[in-house]
Protein backbone atom coordinates (compact mmCIF):
# COMPACT_ATOMS: atom_id res chain seq x y z
CA UNK A 1 0.00 0.00 0.00
CA UNK A 2 1.52 3.13 -1.22
CA UNK A 3 1.24 6.29 1.17
CA UNK A 4 2.55 9.07 -0.92
CA UNK A 5 3.97 12.27 0.45
CA UNK A 6 6.25 15.31 -0.33
CA UNK A 7 8.78 16.59 1.40
CA UNK A 8 10.62 19.72 1.02
CA UNK A 9 14.18 20.88 1.12
CA UNK A 10 16.03 24.32 0.93
CA UNK A 11 19.83 24.71 0.10
CA UNK A 12 22.31 27.88 0.18
CA UNK A 13 24.84 27.90 -2.73
CA UNK A 14 28.12 28.02 -0.45
CA UNK A 15 30.96 30.21 -2.34
CA UNK A 16 34.49 29.31 -1.43
CA UNK A 17 35.14 33.19 -1.04
CA UNK A 18 31.78 35.30 -0.42
CA UNK A 19 29.12 34.54 1.95
CA UNK A 20 26.47 35.73 -0.95
CA UNK A 21 26.35 34.15 -4.40
CA UNK A 22 23.16 34.08 -6.29
CA UNK A 23 22.72 31.09 -8.70
CA UNK A 24 23.26 33.90 -11.59
CA UNK A 25 26.68 33.82 -10.48
CA UNK A 26 26.93 29.98 -10.23
CA UNK A 27 26.05 29.77 -13.73
CA UNK A 28 28.62 32.69 -14.63
CA UNK A 29 31.10 30.94 -12.77
CA UNK A 30 30.60 27.51 -13.57
CA UNK A 31 28.34 27.15 -16.46
CA UNK A 32 30.12 29.93 -18.57
CA UNK A 33 26.89 31.91 -18.64
CA UNK A 34 27.58 35.40 -20.30
CA UNK A 35 27.79 37.98 -17.33
CA UNK A 36 25.53 39.77 -18.80
CA UNK A 37 22.86 37.11 -19.81
CA UNK A 38 18.78 37.56 -19.16
CA UNK A 39 17.73 35.07 -16.59
CA UNK A 40 15.80 32.92 -19.07
CA UNK A 41 19.52 32.23 -20.23
CA UNK A 42 20.56 31.32 -16.91
CA UNK A 43 17.61 28.92 -15.66
CA UNK A 44 17.76 28.14 -19.31
CA UNK A 45 21.43 26.92 -18.64
CA UNK A 46 20.81 25.72 -15.61
CA UNK A 47 18.68 23.29 -16.72
CA UNK A 48 20.49 22.29 -19.26
CA UNK A 49 22.87 21.04 -16.65
CA UNK A 50 20.69 19.35 -14.50
CA UNK A 51 19.62 17.10 -17.28
CA UNK A 52 22.77 16.51 -18.17
CA UNK A 53 24.11 15.58 -14.56
CA UNK A 54 20.91 13.28 -14.45
CA UNK A 55 23.20 10.97 -16.48
CA UNK A 56 26.08 11.95 -14.88
CA UNK A 57 28.07 10.13 -11.54
CA UNK A 58 26.10 11.96 -9.04
CA UNK A 59 22.81 10.69 -10.34
CA UNK A 60 24.06 7.33 -8.82
CA UNK A 61 24.58 6.33 -5.31
CA UNK A 62 26.64 3.12 -4.82
CA UNK A 63 25.61 3.24 -1.13
CA UNK A 64 22.26 3.37 -1.16
CA UNK A 65 22.26 1.72 -4.20
CA UNK A 66 20.08 3.65 -6.16
CA UNK A 67 20.08 6.08 -9.26
CA UNK A 68 17.80 8.57 -10.61
CA UNK A 69 18.10 9.54 -14.56
CA UNK A 70 15.56 10.31 -17.53
CA UNK A 71 14.17 7.70 -19.38
CA UNK A 72 14.24 8.95 -22.84
CA UNK A 73 12.66 6.62 -24.71
CA UNK A 74 9.17 7.37 -25.62
CA UNK A 75 7.92 3.87 -25.99
CA UNK A 76 9.10 2.86 -22.24
CA UNK A 77 8.65 6.20 -20.23
CA UNK A 78 4.81 6.71 -19.56
CA UNK A 79 5.08 9.80 -18.15
CA UNK A 80 7.63 11.48 -21.07
CA UNK A 81 5.12 14.18 -21.89
CA UNK A 82 5.43 15.15 -18.34
CA UNK A 83 9.70 15.28 -18.13
CA UNK A 84 11.24 18.07 -17.12
CA UNK A 85 10.99 21.42 -18.13
CA UNK A 86 11.59 24.95 -16.88
CA UNK A 87 9.85 27.85 -16.32
CA UNK A 88 12.07 31.28 -16.16
CA UNK A 89 10.03 33.31 -14.71
CA UNK A 90 9.29 31.34 -11.74
CA UNK A 91 12.52 30.44 -11.66
CA UNK A 92 11.65 26.47 -11.60
CA UNK A 93 12.37 23.30 -13.15
CA UNK A 94 9.64 20.70 -12.93
CA UNK A 95 8.72 16.92 -13.95
CA UNK A 96 8.93 13.56 -13.49
CA UNK A 97 12.07 11.95 -13.37
CA UNK A 98 12.51 8.01 -12.85
CA UNK A 99 14.68 6.46 -10.06
CA UNK A 100 14.85 3.58 -8.17
CA UNK A 101 17.14 0.38 -6.47
CA UNK A 102 20.01 -1.57 -8.30
CA UNK A 103 22.81 -3.48 -7.38
CA UNK A 104 20.85 -7.09 -6.18
CA UNK A 105 20.43 -9.88 -7.92
CA UNK A 106 16.77 -9.87 -9.20
CA UNK A 107 14.42 -12.12 -11.25
CA UNK A 108 11.81 -10.59 -13.57
CA UNK A 109 9.04 -12.64 -13.88
CA UNK A 110 5.99 -12.82 -15.18
CA UNK A 111 3.14 -12.93 -12.48
CA UNK A 112 0.73 -14.91 -14.77
CA UNK A 113 3.91 -17.29 -16.18
CA UNK A 114 6.84 -18.13 -14.46
CA UNK A 115 7.97 -19.62 -17.90
CA UNK A 116 8.30 -15.77 -19.13
CA UNK A 117 10.69 -15.09 -16.86
CA UNK A 118 14.78 -14.20 -16.82
CA UNK A 119 17.52 -12.39 -15.00
CA UNK A 120 17.56 -9.01 -13.95
CA UNK A 121 21.30 -8.42 -12.90
CA UNK A 122 22.83 -6.06 -10.23
CA UNK A 123 23.71 -3.80 -13.14
CA UNK A 124 19.80 -3.44 -13.92
CA UNK A 125 17.64 -1.06 -11.85
CA UNK A 126 14.10 -0.94 -11.25
CA UNK A 127 12.94 2.62 -12.03
CA UNK A 128 9.26 4.49 -10.88
CA UNK A 129 8.33 7.84 -11.51
CA UNK A 130 8.80 10.78 -9.27
CA UNK A 131 7.30 14.11 -9.48
CA UNK A 132 9.51 17.32 -8.24
CA UNK A 133 9.91 20.68 -8.30
CA UNK A 134 13.16 22.63 -8.02
CA UNK A 135 13.94 26.47 -8.00
CA UNK A 136 16.78 27.65 -8.74
CA UNK A 137 16.02 32.08 -7.90
CA UNK A 138 18.28 33.92 -10.45
CA UNK A 139 18.93 36.84 -8.13
CA UNK A 140 19.08 35.17 -4.89
CA UNK A 141 21.31 32.24 -2.64
CA UNK A 142 18.86 29.99 -1.95
CA UNK A 143 17.25 27.61 -3.23
CA UNK A 144 14.89 25.01 -2.56
CA UNK A 145 13.12 21.73 -4.06
CA UNK A 146 9.94 19.52 -3.73
CA UNK A 147 10.08 16.06 -3.61
CA UNK A 148 7.41 13.07 -4.10
CA UNK A 149 7.85 10.13 -3.04
CA UNK A 150 5.60 6.70 -2.50
CA UNK A 151 6.52 5.96 1.58
CA UNK A 152 10.12 4.52 2.77
CA UNK A 153 10.92 1.52 -0.03
CA UNK A 154 9.29 3.85 -2.79
CA UNK A 155 11.59 7.07 -2.69
CA UNK A 156 13.98 8.66 -4.35
CA UNK A 157 14.48 11.66 -1.76
CA UNK A 158 17.77 10.90 -0.09
CA UNK A 159 19.43 10.22 -3.75
CA UNK A 160 18.02 13.71 -5.02
CA UNK A 161 18.63 15.21 -1.92
CA UNK A 162 22.76 13.98 -2.76
CA UNK A 163 22.36 14.21 -6.35
CA UNK A 164 21.56 18.21 -5.72
CA UNK A 165 24.02 18.73 -3.28
CA UNK A 166 26.93 17.63 -5.53
CA UNK A 167 25.15 19.40 -8.43
CA UNK A 168 25.67 22.69 -7.12
CA UNK A 169 29.07 22.26 -6.52
CA UNK A 170 32.11 23.68 -8.39
CA UNK A 171 35.57 24.92 -8.77
CA UNK A 172 34.73 27.71 -6.32
CA UNK A 173 31.64 26.03 -4.82
CA UNK A 174 31.15 23.98 -1.70
CA UNK A 175 28.81 21.08 -1.66
CA UNK A 176 25.70 22.58 -0.62
CA UNK A 177 24.23 21.42 2.45
CA UNK A 178 19.98 20.86 1.76
CA UNK A 179 17.92 21.25 5.03
CA UNK A 180 14.94 19.43 5.52
CA UNK A 181 12.18 21.88 6.51
CA UNK A 182 8.19 22.36 6.35
CA UNK A 183 6.65 25.41 5.42
CA UNK A 184 5.30 26.91 8.50
CA UNK A 185 1.43 26.78 7.24
CA UNK A 186 1.32 23.03 7.51
CA UNK A 187 2.05 23.23 10.64
CA UNK A 188 -0.35 25.35 11.66
CA UNK A 189 -2.85 23.40 9.97
CA UNK A 190 -2.00 19.95 11.90
CA UNK A 191 -1.31 21.95 15.37
CA UNK A 192 -4.89 23.80 15.52
CA UNK A 193 -6.55 20.62 17.55
CA UNK A 194 -3.71 18.01 17.29
CA UNK A 195 -3.03 15.72 20.79
CA UNK A 196 -0.25 14.06 21.55
CA UNK A 197 -0.25 10.34 20.71
CA UNK A 198 3.56 9.66 21.33
CA UNK A 199 6.98 10.95 21.08
CA UNK A 200 9.83 8.64 20.25
CA UNK A 201 13.56 9.11 20.74
CA UNK A 202 15.89 6.63 18.44
CA UNK A 203 19.90 6.38 18.57
CA UNK A 204 22.39 3.75 17.66
CA UNK A 205 24.30 2.07 19.70
CA UNK A 206 27.55 0.33 20.06
CA UNK A 207 28.93 -1.58 23.52
CA UNK A 208 31.89 0.33 24.16
CA UNK A 209 33.11 -2.75 26.77
CA UNK A 210 34.84 -5.75 25.70
CA UNK A 211 32.81 -8.86 25.53
CA UNK A 212 33.97 -11.95 24.63
CA UNK A 213 32.11 -12.10 21.66
CA UNK A 214 34.28 -9.13 20.42
CA UNK A 215 33.05 -6.25 18.56
CA UNK A 216 32.43 -7.90 15.52
CA UNK A 217 29.08 -9.64 16.80
CA UNK A 218 26.30 -7.80 15.27
CA UNK A 219 24.06 -8.15 18.42
CA UNK A 220 26.21 -5.68 20.08
CA UNK A 221 24.83 -2.63 17.96
CA UNK A 222 21.54 -1.49 18.91
CA UNK A 223 19.12 0.59 17.50
CA UNK A 224 17.98 1.87 20.70
CA UNK A 225 13.80 3.03 20.22
CA UNK A 226 12.15 4.75 23.62
CA UNK A 227 8.84 5.66 22.74
CA UNK A 228 6.73 7.83 25.60
CA UNK A 229 3.21 7.59 25.30
CA UNK A 230 0.92 9.91 27.07
CA UNK A 231 -1.96 8.29 28.95
CA UNK A 232 -3.59 11.69 29.33
CA UNK A 233 -4.99 11.81 25.75
CA UNK A 234 -5.65 15.41 25.88
CA UNK A 235 -2.13 17.28 25.79
CA UNK A 236 -2.04 19.70 22.80
CA UNK A 237 0.60 19.50 20.43
CA UNK A 238 1.84 23.31 21.53
CA UNK A 239 2.70 21.65 24.85
CA UNK A 240 5.21 18.97 23.06
CA UNK A 241 7.83 20.84 23.56
CA UNK A 242 7.53 20.87 26.93
CA UNK A 243 7.14 17.39 27.11
CA UNK A 244 10.25 17.15 25.26
CA UNK A 245 12.28 18.74 27.58
CA UNK A 246 10.80 17.26 30.61
CA UNK A 247 12.25 13.59 28.58
CA UNK A 248 14.74 15.04 26.99
CA UNK A 249 16.80 15.13 30.43
CA UNK A 250 16.01 11.52 31.19
CA UNK A 251 19.02 9.30 31.14
CA UNK A 252 19.36 6.31 28.84
CA UNK A 253 22.68 3.79 29.21
CA UNK A 254 24.93 3.10 32.54
CA UNK A 255 26.31 5.23 34.99
CA UNK A 256 29.52 5.21 33.47
CA UNK A 257 28.42 5.81 30.34
CA UNK A 258 25.32 8.00 30.95
CA UNK A 259 23.05 9.23 27.33
CA UNK A 260 20.07 11.89 27.18
CA UNK A 261 17.68 11.54 25.17
CA UNK A 262 18.61 15.08 24.02
CA UNK A 263 21.49 13.48 22.59
CA UNK A 264 19.80 10.88 20.90
CA UNK A 265 20.03 11.25 17.27
CA UNK A 266 15.99 11.29 16.44
CA UNK A 267 13.17 12.61 17.88
CA UNK A 268 9.84 11.77 16.21
CA UNK A 269 6.24 13.01 17.40
CA UNK A 270 3.31 11.41 16.41
CA UNK A 271 0.11 13.45 16.91
CA UNK A 272 -3.18 12.68 16.28
CA UNK A 273 -6.20 15.16 15.31
CA UNK A 274 -9.65 14.05 16.18
CA UNK A 275 -10.86 17.48 14.02
CA UNK A 276 -9.37 16.14 10.89
CA UNK A 277 -9.42 11.96 11.98
CA UNK A 278 -6.04 11.88 11.08
CA UNK A 279 -3.06 10.93 12.21
CA UNK A 280 0.55 12.53 11.41
CA UNK A 281 4.80 12.07 11.76
CA UNK A 282 6.39 14.90 12.42
CA UNK A 283 10.37 14.89 12.98
CA UNK A 284 11.49 17.53 15.98
CA UNK A 285 14.05 19.61 14.01
CA UNK A 286 16.33 19.55 17.13
CA UNK A 287 18.53 23.16 15.62
CA UNK A 288 15.58 25.09 15.23
CA UNK A 289 13.30 23.83 17.89
CA UNK A 290 10.73 23.35 15.19
CA UNK A 291 8.34 20.34 13.56
CA UNK A 292 8.96 19.18 10.51
CA UNK A 293 5.84 17.66 9.68
CA UNK A 294 5.31 15.11 6.41
CA UNK A 295 2.57 16.18 3.98
CA UNK A 296 0.64 13.30 3.42
CA UNK A 297 -1.31 13.49 -0.32
CA UNK A 298 -4.15 11.71 1.01
CA UNK A 299 -6.68 14.02 1.39
CA UNK A 300 -4.75 16.81 -0.71
CA UNK A 301 -4.61 14.76 -4.33
CA UNK A 302 -7.73 13.09 -5.12
CA UNK A 303 -6.75 11.70 -8.35
CA UNK A 304 -4.73 8.59 -8.33
CA UNK A 305 -3.37 6.50 -10.98
CA UNK A 306 -4.29 2.18 -10.79
CA UNK A 307 -0.88 1.71 -9.01
CA UNK A 308 -1.53 4.06 -6.37
CA UNK A 309 0.65 6.57 -7.40
CA UNK A 310 -0.69 10.42 -7.57
CA UNK A 311 -1.98 11.86 -10.43
CA UNK A 312 0.83 13.54 -11.80
CA UNK A 313 -1.22 16.87 -13.74
CA UNK A 314 -2.91 16.67 -10.35
CA UNK A 315 0.72 16.85 -8.38
CA UNK A 316 1.96 19.21 -10.14
CA UNK A 317 -0.62 21.43 -9.46
CA UNK A 318 -0.40 20.95 -6.24
CA UNK A 319 3.25 21.93 -5.91
CA UNK A 320 2.86 24.70 -7.92
CA UNK A 321 0.15 26.36 -5.38
CA UNK A 322 2.37 25.27 -2.25
CA UNK A 323 4.81 26.59 -3.83
CA UNK A 324 3.75 29.91 -4.96
CA UNK A 325 1.43 30.07 -1.76
CA UNK A 326 3.51 28.30 1.31
CA UNK A 327 7.09 27.94 -0.06
CA UNK A 328 7.96 30.86 -1.84
CA UNK A 329 6.75 33.46 1.49
CA UNK A 330 8.86 31.62 3.53
CA UNK A 331 12.31 31.55 1.57
CA UNK A 332 11.57 34.72 -0.20
CA UNK A 333 10.55 37.20 2.31
CA UNK A 334 12.50 39.75 0.20
CA UNK A 335 9.97 39.45 -2.83
CA UNK A 336 7.47 40.37 -0.44
CA UNK A 337 8.71 43.87 0.68
CA UNK A 338 7.52 46.83 -1.51
CA UNK A 339 8.16 50.04 -1.99
CA UNK A 340 6.05 52.70 0.08
CA UNK A 341 3.18 54.87 -1.93
CA UNK B 1 -1.52 79.25 -2.60
CA UNK B 2 -3.55 79.00 0.15
CA UNK B 3 -5.52 76.29 -0.94
CA UNK B 4 -2.22 74.70 -1.75
CA UNK B 5 -0.84 75.06 1.28
CA UNK B 6 -3.67 73.57 3.32
CA UNK B 7 -3.74 70.51 1.01
CA UNK B 8 0.39 70.29 1.24
CA UNK B 9 -0.07 70.22 5.05
CA UNK B 10 -3.09 67.62 5.31
CA UNK B 11 -1.12 65.26 2.79
CA UNK B 12 2.17 65.78 5.14
CA UNK B 13 0.14 65.57 8.09
CA UNK B 14 -1.53 62.09 6.97
CA UNK B 15 1.49 60.38 5.73
CA UNK B 16 3.91 61.26 8.92
CA UNK B 17 0.72 59.57 10.64
CA UNK B 18 1.16 56.87 8.07
CA UNK B 19 5.34 56.48 8.11
CA UNK B 20 5.32 56.72 11.79
CA UNK B 21 3.26 52.94 11.85
CA UNK B 22 5.42 51.97 8.55
CA UNK B 23 8.87 50.47 8.74
CA UNK B 24 11.28 50.43 5.89
CA UNK B 25 9.70 47.21 4.65
CA UNK B 26 6.59 49.05 4.06
CA UNK B 27 4.43 47.03 6.76
CA UNK B 28 2.20 48.91 8.01
CA UNK B 29 0.94 48.55 11.86
CA UNK B 30 -2.68 48.55 12.17
CA UNK B 31 -2.73 47.67 15.78
CA UNK B 32 -4.36 49.91 18.46
CA UNK B 33 -1.51 50.25 19.94
CA UNK B 34 0.17 51.22 17.59
CA UNK B 35 -1.92 53.89 16.61
CA UNK B 36 -3.07 55.66 19.67
CA UNK B 37 -0.51 54.10 22.57
CA UNK B 38 2.12 57.16 22.37
CA UNK B 39 -0.63 59.94 21.70
CA UNK B 40 -2.79 58.88 24.78
CA UNK B 41 0.24 58.76 26.94
CA UNK B 42 1.33 61.89 25.77
CA UNK B 43 -2.09 63.65 25.87
CA UNK B 44 -2.07 62.71 29.68
CA UNK B 45 1.33 64.31 30.83
CA UNK B 46 0.38 67.47 28.52
CA UNK B 47 -2.93 67.39 30.76
CA UNK B 48 -1.21 66.79 33.82
CA UNK B 49 1.25 69.74 33.41
CA UNK B 50 -1.53 72.10 32.09
CA UNK B 51 -3.12 71.50 35.72
CA UNK B 52 0.70 71.99 37.15
CA UNK B 53 1.38 75.50 35.49
CA UNK B 54 -1.42 77.34 37.24
CA UNK B 55 0.46 80.31 35.87
CA UNK B 56 0.97 79.75 32.43
CA UNK B 57 4.90 79.46 30.92
CA UNK B 58 7.17 82.12 32.29
CA UNK B 59 9.35 84.22 30.57
CA UNK B 60 12.59 81.87 30.86
CA UNK B 61 10.19 78.62 29.62
CA UNK B 62 9.38 80.90 26.48
CA UNK B 63 12.90 82.08 25.70
CA UNK B 64 14.57 78.37 26.55
CA UNK B 65 11.49 76.44 24.24
CA UNK B 66 11.90 79.60 21.19
CA UNK B 67 15.48 78.96 20.84
CA UNK B 68 15.73 75.71 20.92
CA UNK B 69 12.76 74.90 18.35
CA UNK B 70 14.83 77.35 16.62
CA UNK B 71 17.74 75.25 16.21
CA UNK B 72 16.02 72.41 15.41
CA UNK B 73 13.87 74.07 12.51
CA UNK B 74 17.31 74.98 11.22
CA UNK B 75 18.97 71.41 11.53
CA UNK B 76 16.03 69.77 10.44
CA UNK B 77 15.46 71.62 7.04
CA UNK B 78 19.40 70.89 6.64
CA UNK B 79 19.04 67.64 7.00
CA UNK B 80 16.14 66.96 5.01
CA UNK B 81 17.78 69.37 1.76
CA UNK B 82 21.11 66.78 2.38
CA UNK B 83 19.18 64.01 2.47
CA UNK B 84 17.23 64.18 -0.60
CA UNK B 85 20.07 62.24 -2.75
CA UNK B 86 22.05 60.54 0.27
CA UNK B 87 19.05 58.20 1.48
CA UNK B 88 18.23 56.54 -1.55
CA UNK B 89 20.71 56.16 -4.60
CA UNK B 90 19.01 53.72 -7.24
CA UNK B 91 21.53 50.96 -8.59
CA UNK B 92 22.59 51.64 -12.10
CA UNK B 93 24.05 48.35 -12.45
CA UNK B 94 21.49 45.74 -14.35
CA UNK B 95 21.04 41.99 -12.66
CA UNK B 96 21.10 42.80 -8.98
CA UNK B 97 20.82 40.47 -6.73
CA UNK B 98 18.15 40.10 -4.11
CA UNK B 99 20.04 41.77 -1.30
CA UNK B 100 20.41 44.35 -3.24
CA UNK B 101 16.96 45.07 -4.61
CA UNK B 102 16.07 44.66 -0.58
CA UNK B 103 18.43 47.47 0.60
CA UNK B 104 17.32 49.18 -2.81
CA UNK B 105 13.13 49.36 -2.02
CA UNK B 106 14.08 49.65 2.08
CA UNK B 107 16.37 52.23 1.20
CA UNK B 108 13.74 54.31 -0.75
CA UNK B 109 10.77 53.60 1.83
CA UNK B 110 13.20 54.82 4.89
CA UNK B 111 14.44 58.12 2.70
CA UNK B 112 10.26 58.71 2.55
CA UNK B 113 9.81 57.82 6.27
CA UNK B 114 12.49 60.08 6.90
CA UNK B 115 11.40 62.93 4.44
CA UNK B 116 7.53 62.95 6.27
CA UNK B 117 8.26 62.80 9.79
CA UNK B 118 11.50 65.10 9.64
CA UNK B 119 9.12 67.95 7.54
CA UNK B 120 5.94 67.13 9.84
CA UNK B 121 7.95 68.03 12.96
CA UNK B 122 9.93 70.70 11.51
CA UNK B 123 5.76 72.01 10.94
CA UNK B 124 5.01 70.99 13.92
CA UNK B 125 7.98 73.39 15.28
CA UNK B 126 6.64 76.20 13.91
CA UNK B 127 3.02 75.88 15.01
CA UNK B 128 4.85 75.56 18.52
CA UNK B 129 6.82 78.78 17.75
CA UNK B 130 3.75 80.39 16.29
CA UNK B 131 1.88 79.75 19.59
CA UNK B 132 4.40 80.07 22.14
CA UNK B 133 4.68 83.73 20.57
CA UNK B 134 1.36 84.67 21.79
CA UNK B 135 2.69 83.65 25.60
CA UNK B 136 5.67 86.87 24.86
CA UNK B 137 3.14 89.01 23.45
CA UNK B 138 0.56 88.97 25.63
CA UNK B 139 2.13 88.28 28.85
CA UNK B 140 -0.75 89.32 31.01
CA UNK B 141 -3.34 87.23 29.43
CA UNK B 142 -1.65 84.31 28.69
CA UNK B 143 -0.32 84.26 32.64
CA UNK B 144 -4.12 84.27 34.27
CA UNK B 145 -4.58 81.21 36.57
CA UNK B 146 -7.67 79.27 34.94
CA UNK B 147 -7.68 77.24 38.12
CA UNK B 148 -8.59 80.33 40.21
CA UNK B 149 -11.56 81.12 38.21
CA UNK B 150 -14.94 79.66 38.40
CA UNK B 151 -18.15 79.50 36.11
CA UNK B 152 -21.22 82.13 37.28
CA UNK B 153 -24.19 82.09 35.22
CA UNK B 154 -25.44 84.69 36.95
CA UNK B 155 -22.58 87.39 36.03
CA UNK B 156 -23.97 86.80 32.20
CA UNK B 157 -24.82 90.11 31.17
CA UNK B 158 -26.10 91.57 27.75
CA UNK B 159 -24.60 94.98 28.22
CA UNK B 160 -20.92 93.72 29.79
CA UNK B 161 -18.92 91.55 27.40
CA UNK B 162 -16.14 91.43 30.06
CA UNK B 163 -17.15 87.60 31.27
CA UNK B 164 -17.03 86.41 27.41
CA UNK B 165 -13.28 88.32 26.89
CA UNK B 166 -12.06 85.86 30.43
CA UNK B 167 -13.92 82.76 29.43
CA UNK B 168 -12.30 83.16 26.06
CA UNK B 169 -8.62 84.03 27.28
CA UNK B 170 -9.25 81.25 29.31
CA UNK B 171 -10.47 78.67 27.29
CA UNK B 172 -7.27 79.71 24.31
CA UNK B 173 -4.78 79.54 27.15
CA UNK B 174 -5.69 76.40 28.31
CA UNK B 175 -5.56 75.25 25.02
CA UNK B 176 -2.41 76.75 24.06
CA UNK B 177 -0.77 75.34 27.58
CA UNK B 178 -2.10 71.84 26.24
CA UNK B 179 -0.85 71.82 22.37
CA UNK B 180 2.79 73.68 22.99
CA UNK B 181 3.40 70.69 25.77
CA UNK B 182 1.48 68.33 23.41
CA UNK B 183 3.52 69.29 20.33
CA UNK B 184 7.04 69.65 22.25
CA UNK B 185 6.54 65.82 23.44
CA UNK B 186 5.75 65.27 20.26
CA UNK B 187 8.97 67.16 18.48
CA UNK B 188 11.21 64.89 21.28
CA UNK B 189 9.59 61.61 20.33
CA UNK B 190 10.38 62.74 16.74
CA UNK B 191 13.68 64.21 17.06
CA UNK B 192 15.03 60.82 18.94
CA UNK B 193 12.99 58.55 16.07
CA UNK B 194 15.31 60.74 13.65
CA UNK B 195 18.62 61.00 15.41
CA UNK B 196 18.87 57.35 16.21
CA UNK B 197 17.40 55.60 13.07
CA UNK B 198 19.91 58.29 10.85
CA UNK B 199 22.78 56.47 12.68
CA UNK B 200 21.37 53.45 12.10
CA UNK B 201 21.01 53.77 8.54
CA UNK B 202 24.34 55.28 7.91
CA UNK B 203 26.39 52.70 9.98
CA UNK B 204 24.84 50.01 8.24
CA UNK B 205 25.19 51.45 4.81
CA UNK B 206 29.30 51.87 5.68
CA UNK B 207 28.82 48.10 6.97
CA UNK B 208 27.49 46.90 3.65
CA UNK B 209 29.79 48.56 1.81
Amino acid sequence: MTNPKLEFYRFKLKHHKEDFKTFRDYAIDELNVGKKAKDETVIKYCFKYFIESLDGDYSKDDKLKKQIVLIKKKSVNKYFDKQPAFNSSSNTIYGVINGGPYGRDRILSDIDDQEDSSVLGQNKSVLLYFYFLLYLPTDHNEGCFIIHSNGVDESITKIFRNFISNVFKGNSYYKVQCESYCPKSFQNEFKKGATLKSMVFKNSFIENIHSTDGISNPMQQYDIKIEAVPKNKSIAISDASKVRTFLAKKIFGNSKNPKSLNEFDETKIRTENPITDSTKTFEWNTKDGEFVPVVYLKGRIFKFNPDGTPDFDELAQLCRNYFNDDVLPEIRPDLYVSRAN
Amino acid sequence: MYQELIKYLRILKRQANRFERTNINNEVDESFKAKYLVKTVFVIISVGFVFLLKDGFNDSFVSYVSSVLSILVGLFITALIFSFDKFYEPSKEENLNSRIKLWETQAYNYAKKFAYITSYTIVISIFTLVILVLSAMFKKETRVNIFELSFCIECISINDFNWLKLFGISLFVAIQRFLVLYWLLRIMYYTLFIVSSMVQYMTTKIDRK
